[in-house]
């Protein structure tokens, strides 16, 4: 493993009670700053387990992560500090405003008022989302709630930014915000790891790519490598090879 | 000091955070602090009419009927008429022979009627009374009056016994003030004693009231605070911890830097404010509505959150978010057992159920709760909060109870902490 990397990933396993199998069998990688790492797989395959296991929401059974060399278990405080997690199956509080959970997450990274306005000012412009800071979000689009989303959990700038199924839900527009958003992230030097099934979405994004099957990495490489790996044309055919000579069925 | 000052200072953010949520909008507000004290309104003045249903099988004022009233009390009825709770009949003793005697008699009492018979002495019931007063006034040693009131109805009724001890001590007494006026003749001069009234409210007889009203609600009061205090536990836990969790906002804020602790704190310490500032508005709103109240009848005295003293109703408050405290230990116990949103609220609706239960209990029970009754967590709430009422509180009780509060809600929050890290 580099010394260089922001997220380490270490012969992970995780299970949710002594009688029920891993749901990730020994899954390693890294991905190192200015780098997207992409989780392609099935639905099933262990890809959200797995972000929510780096994003710290949940514990590993066995084997480590680490976020910019702090441990995901006993230094979860320091790590929330630099990472940036995105999901589209958070939903923020309907009654609130863009506006108010903007300065309530802005507290609680403790970002000075003046600070965080002018945070605000240029974030909600990137999204377009200054039209719509006073309106409820149960009243906001659902691209522009994934928007809002986005802001707030990107408000601390974190070097590391952990995106799960970034484009789910979203219409095309939108994703192209997304999409060309995150690739803008990158070209600044963070790390990023996302989880999807979209091969597209892999294809345009990611600098190397982990196929998840099973909750083990069936294969990682760069697009090119993973394609040539399989003796294949397209990168969709390799995945699918990949995936039938590593699935077992239960 | 810096840990503690930097959770305290996490725990305040989210706190104001749920707090300025909550107050964000009207109806949401409204729900939480307004509707359980126009609950308590409604079950409280409903209360006296479904206790007279259920002791008489009627609904309204049973009457109180007068067997050949003499012409004092007449007089003092047509001065009093519109001030009073009860609803008089005049009959007369042929009547009372002929219409109710035997079953009649029998049937009229369980119905909730109470009669009054006025007994002559060796003169008629006026007479005897006046050659009393100038007995009296010429200094007679041993002057005797035989005219008797006699008031007769079913002491096994609940509402009826009540009611006609209050109807003694009001009507009767201020009769007593009538005669003295009308037929004291020399001895009026000196012997007046001044119907007496508090400067509350003119026409209730507060102090008199007092012991019929609190006795009630003693039994009815603390079993509806619980409830009520419940609801209000329910309702934020479900909007706080459920409905964020299901929402995955909650764990949007677990990856924030502040601790999970802190968070849940934060989001307890919201609860019981809330449900303090809830009681509060309830036992306020029920002080007004018996400002309002210028009825006599003791069972109309039922909506004031009673005659509380200032210490009293501190008790009441303390002791009731001493349960909430506990409460929200479990609703958050529930919410971070159990995976789905839908389980969640059916077990959260659970405890609703055996705080009805224990609100009936406490409605029909008639003796003083048992020693180890103050050792069942919540259960011990309504007993120390029926003590209260009822005057008959002690400080052991009262550190039993609040005491046992803290510890339990601490050792489950101390497993809830493990439950949301290990989330």
């Amino acid at each position: 493993m580099s010394n260089n990397a922001a997220i380490v990933v270490d012969n992970v396993f995780k299970r949710y009670s002594k009688n029920t199998p891993d749901i990730i069998k020994g899954v390693s990688f890294e991905v190192k700053p200015g780098e997207v790492y992409g989780l392609l797989g099935p639905n099933g395959a262990g890809k959200t387990t797995l972000m929510q296991m780096i994003s710290t929401l949940s514990r590993p059974s066995s084997g480590q992560i680490r976020i910019c060399g702090l441990d995901s278990v006993k230094d979860s405080l320091e790590i929330h500090k630099k990472i940036g997690f995105l999901t589209t199956e958070i939903k923020l509080d309907p009654l609130s405003t863009p506006d108010k959970l903007y300065d309530f997450f802005a507290s609680l990274y403790s970002i000075p008022e003046q600070e965080a306005a002018i945070k605000k000012e240029t974030s909600f412009a990137t999204f377009g989302i200054g039209p719509f800071s006073r309106k409820k979000i149960v009243e906001l689009s659902t691209g522009m709630k994934q928007k809002v989303s986005i802001a707030i959990s990107l408000i601390h700038e974190p070097p590391v930014i952990i995106f799960d199924e970034p484009t789910n839900g979203l219409d095309i527009l939108t994703s192209k915000q997304v999409t060309d958003y995150l690739l803008g992230l990158k070209n600044q030097g963070r790390a990023i790891i996302l989880s999807t099934h979209i091969f597209s979405v892999a294809e345009e994004l990611c600098d190397r790519i982990g196929i998840l099957v099973d909750g083990r990495i069936a294969a990682e490489g760069t697009r090119e490598e993973l394609t040539a790996s399989q003796g294949k044309d397209k990168f969709e055919d390799a995945f699918f090879k990949i995936y039938q000579e590593n699935h077992h069925e239960p | 000091m810096f840990v503690v000052e930097k959770e305290l200072k996490s725990t305040w953010k989210i706190f104001k955070w749920e707090i300025l949520r909550l107050t964000s909008n009207w109806r949401r507000t409204a729900a939480v602090l307004l509707l359980p004290a126009a609950f308590m309104l409604i079950a409280l003045n409903i209360f006296p009419f479904l206790i007279n249903y259920m002791s008489t099988g009627n609904f309204g004022r049973n009457p109180v009927i007068l067997v050949d009233p003499p012409a004092s009390f007449r007089d003092y009825l047509e001065e009093i008429d519109g001030t009073t709770a009860y609803k008089f009949q005049i009959i007369s003793a042929e009547e009372a022979e002929a219409d109710y005697s035997g079953a009649n008699f029998t049937k009229s009492l369980k119905a909730g009627t109470i009669w009054v018979y006025f007994e002559d002495g060796d003169l008629p019931f006026d007479e005897e009374i006046a050659r009393y007063y100038e007995n009296l006034a010429q200094g007679l040693a041993g002057a005797i009056s035989h005219a008797r009131i006699n008031i007769t109805y079913d002491d096994n009724s609940p509402i009826t016994a009540p009611k006609a001890e209050a109807f003694e001590d009001l009507i009767i007494e201020g009769y007593k003030d009538t005669l003295l006026d009308r037929l004291g003749g020399n001895f009026r001069e000196e012997g007046k004693d001044p119907f007496v009234v508090d400067d509350f409210n003119i026409v209730t007889k507060i102090t008199d009231n007092r012991s019929v009203a609190n006795s009630n609600a003693a039994r009815v009061i603390p079993g509806i605070v619980m409830l009520l205090a419940y609801y209000c536990v329910y309702s934020l836990a479900c909007d706080l911890f459920a409905a964020e969790k299901d929402r995955g906002f909650f764990n949007k804020l677990l990856l924030s830097p502040i601790s999970p602790k802190s968070i849940v704190r934060g989001k307890v310490l919201t609860m019981m404010t809330v449900g303090g500032v809830s009681s509060l508005v309830t036992i306020f709103l029920l002080f007004m509505s018996s400002w309002l109240n210028w009825s006599n009848d003791s069972m109309s005295l039922l909506p004031f959150g009673m005659f509380l003293t200032p210490l009293q109703v501190l008790q009441v408050l303390l002791v009731i978010i001493a349960a909430v405290y506990f409460m929200s230990s479990c609703t958050v116990f529930i919410v971070f057992s159990l995976s789905k949103l839908q389980d969640i609220m059916i077990n959260l609706q659970l405890p609703l159920i055996l705080f009805l239960m224990d609100f009936f209990l406490t409605l029909f029970r008639f003796n003083r709760p048992l020693t180890v009754e103050y050792t069942i967590p919540l259960h011990n709430n309504i007993c120390l909060i029926r003590d209260i009422y009822a005057s008959q509180a002690h400080l052991w009780q009262f550190i039993i109870v609040v005491g046992l509060d803290i510890l339990c809600g601490a050792l489950i929050f101390r497993i809830n902490y493990k439950k949301v890290e290990r989330l």
